[in-house]
């Protein structure tokens, strides 16, 4: 059933700073993370609703209480619109409405200080959707410089009338300089105003499944339990690409696997991660290798996740999960996306898939995996807590494993391989998957890619992959993009 | 030629501090990086966004978007009063983003690993 709420009731409507009864200006509001000054209190009571019409704060000796006042301009106009404060929206209530007022000099034939009140009018054109003023009350000053406290009675037509009103202060005068000053202002009635909605009335939000989460904004609008999807990459896919003669390099063709993938990290309206949708695209096998590919999350105990599905299994011997899909006898959750490369993307004749033109081309597969994590209470995780190491398991060798550059192996991988042939590894240096020149057997880019033939150098394809890379990223950060001089397309292989 | 010139990095000589420009690899073997390359396409910072009380509270969706709002790098339910952290991962070549709480929206530059941003913004003033 669809549900229509109004924010403040659902959260905090009888909650608000003010017991929902008074609406106040002191003036001495600071944004946190910001120190105490007339700009930034300023700010923080126009960020709250209040408008300043040729007003500012002062912090001088002339002000009222506090540390802070508002003062006018000069209102030597009787123009009444010149210099002016007004409220943010409101639900008036009864009584009288007070603040305190003072001129900062005698210089003046007359000052005068008006209240007036504005209606909320739907189908006014202007943005902020004020209707006509109405002036209720006029304070003419006395010409000195002392404090006094106005007040006036909120007008019986807009009393407890359970619609949104602003009140307005109007300062003008004839002759010399004098400002008005004033502080401390309390309007008896309900705070109805959103800052986060353009300081327009609170509105009812359209929230069929209660969650908290505006239908609008709900990605689930009807599943209390989801509300959220958070895709990596943000947009299309990204191109996982590997070498699988660890700790021997190879060729740099980095098409002996070549995955694409997507996933989303789908969160409640509580920020909690519920599930991973992953999508897993097998594009390339660049030989015989029957290579596996896995995803450890880092720092994420495998108690974390209640289910995996959509996994591909072929009968690997070394295959060894628990009840809930995740590798047993790891210290950090991994999850086998599928056992055997070959498998999933069969070569059409000879060696590998997809990495010869002159071969068949073979339709990429996709593994479409779905990981459900907990979310009861203080087990549940964030979006932080997700780190996404994808690895490949080379030729049914269980503890032989290729991951991205620095990136920690698993508990299965054979340490006794570290630091043999070409690699240059140094856990204890987070230096990992390196040789000793620091070139990697894996990338990650995240943005679909097409790959090099066999044998075909990455550099030979990729234009501007040798100036990133010898410029340690700082130039051609946008190596992979199709931009004119960037790739020679001759050697790559476009599937 | 010029392209070539604009590619090549240096390393400093170990006799002299004059530094000697490197050649540009034409194979990925040759190339030479620093330790700390990461080799990634992507980078991660964190974006600290501090909170503004409200007399009410104020519940919205927060967003990271880029500037043109076709890719979407963060959501989340948050009170507008809430002070938060939380880590971003973005392409590398990105140096500017935006974010949007409800009505409220301001771009900001991705450069270092903390970032912070808040929901002040300069309001134009009125004219009645």
């Amino acid at each position: 059933m669809k549900k229509i709420i109004l924010t403040s009731a659902l959260f905090f409507g009888l909650l608000s700073m003010n017991n929902g009864q008074t609406v106040s200006l002191t003036c001495e509001n600071t944004p946190s993370g910001q120190i105490s000054s007339t700009t930034n209190n300023r700010n923080f009571d126009i960020a709250n609703c209040w408008g300043f019409g040729g007003v500012t704060y002062i912090e001088s000796l002339l002000r009222i209480d506090g540390r802070y006042s508002t003062q006018s301009g000069a209102n030597s106009s009787m123009t009444p619109t010149s210099f002016w404060i007004k409220s943010p929206w409101l639900k008036p209530g009864s009584g009288n409405i007070t603040l305190k007022a003072k001129l900062s000099s005698t210089s003046a034939t007359a000052r005068y200080l008006t209240l007036a009140y504005i209606p909320y009018d739907a189908q006014a054109v202007s943005a902020t959707k004020e209707g006509t003023r109405t002036d209720f009350y006029t304070h003419t000053f006395t010409i000195n410089t002392n404090t006094t406290t106005i007040t006036a009675a909120i007008p019986s037509a807009i009393a407890n009338s359970n619609q949104a009103y602003k009140i307005i202060a109007l300062m003008y005068g004839s002759g010399g300089t004098a400002r008005i000053i004033t502080d401390t202002w309390s309007i008896p009635g309900t705070y109805w105003a959103d800052p986060s909605n353009s300081c327009l009335p609170q509105a009812l939000i359209q929230d069929a499944d209660s969650d908290g989460v505006a239908d609008a904004d709900d990605a689930y609008p009807n599943d209390a339990t989801r509300a959220y999807n958070n895709w990596y990459p943000a947009a299309g896919y990204g191109t996982l690409m590997y070498e699988d003669l660890w700790p021997a390099t190879g060729d740099y063709d980095f098409n002996d696997l070549v995955v694409d993938y997507r996933y989303n990290l789908v969160t409640n309206a509580s920020n909690k991660v519920v599930e991973m949708k992953g999508s897993f695209v097998t594009r390339a096998i660049g030989a015989s290798y029957r290579n596996g590919f896995a995803l450890q999350f880092d720092n994420l105990a495998s108690s974390k996740i209640t289910a995996v599905s959509g996994a591909k299994y072929h009968g690997a011997t070394w295959l060894n999960n628990g009840s809930n899909g995740t590798e047993n006898e790891q210290t950090y959750a991994n999850v086998i996306v599928f056992d055997d490369a070959t498998k999933v993307l069969p070569s059409p004749g000879g060696s590998g898939s997809n990495t010869l033109p002159s071969n068949p081309r073979v339709a990429p597969d996709t593994t479409s995996l779905t990981i459900s994590f907990t979310t009861s209470g203080n087990d549940a995780i964030v979006l932080n807590d997700v780190s996404f190491n994808p690895y490949i398991i080379i030729n049914q060798e269980r503890g032989k494993e290729v991951h991205l550059p620095n990136k920690a192996p698993s508990s299965k991988v054979n340490n006794a391989l570290f630091g043999t042939m070409q690699d240059a590894t140094n856990i204890a240096q987070g230096k990992t998957y390196k040789t000793a020149n620091n070139l990697p057997w894996a990338l990650n880019v995240t943005q679909s890619i097409p790959y090099p033939h066999t044998t075909n150098d990455l550099v030979s394809g990729f234009l501007k992959f040798a100036d990133w890379a010898q410029s340690n990223g700082a130039q051609y950060a946008d190596w992979y993009l199709d931009l004119p001089g960037y790739r020679d397309n001759t050697k790559l292989f476009q599937y | 030629m010029v392209v070539s010139l604009a590619a090549i990095g240096c390393k400093k000589s170990p006799n002299t501090e004059e530094e000697l420009p490197i050649s540009k690899a034409g194979k990925f073997g040759e190339i030479k990086t620093s330790p700390s390359f990461d080799w990634g396409t992507s980078k991660s910072f964190n974006l600290k966004v501090i909170g503004l009380s409200t007399t009410n509270e104020i519940r919205n969706t927060f967003k990271v978007t880029s500037l043109d709002k076709s890719a979407t790098y963060h959501q989340s339910s948050r009170l507008m009063s809430e002070s938060f952290t939380t880590t971003l991962t973005i392409p590398t070549y990105l140096d500017s983003l935006s974010f949007q709480f409800g009505s409220v929206t301001k771009n900001f530059s991705v450069k270092g690993t903390e970032i912070e941003v808040d929901y002040l913004i300069n309001y134009p003033e009125e004219i009645l």
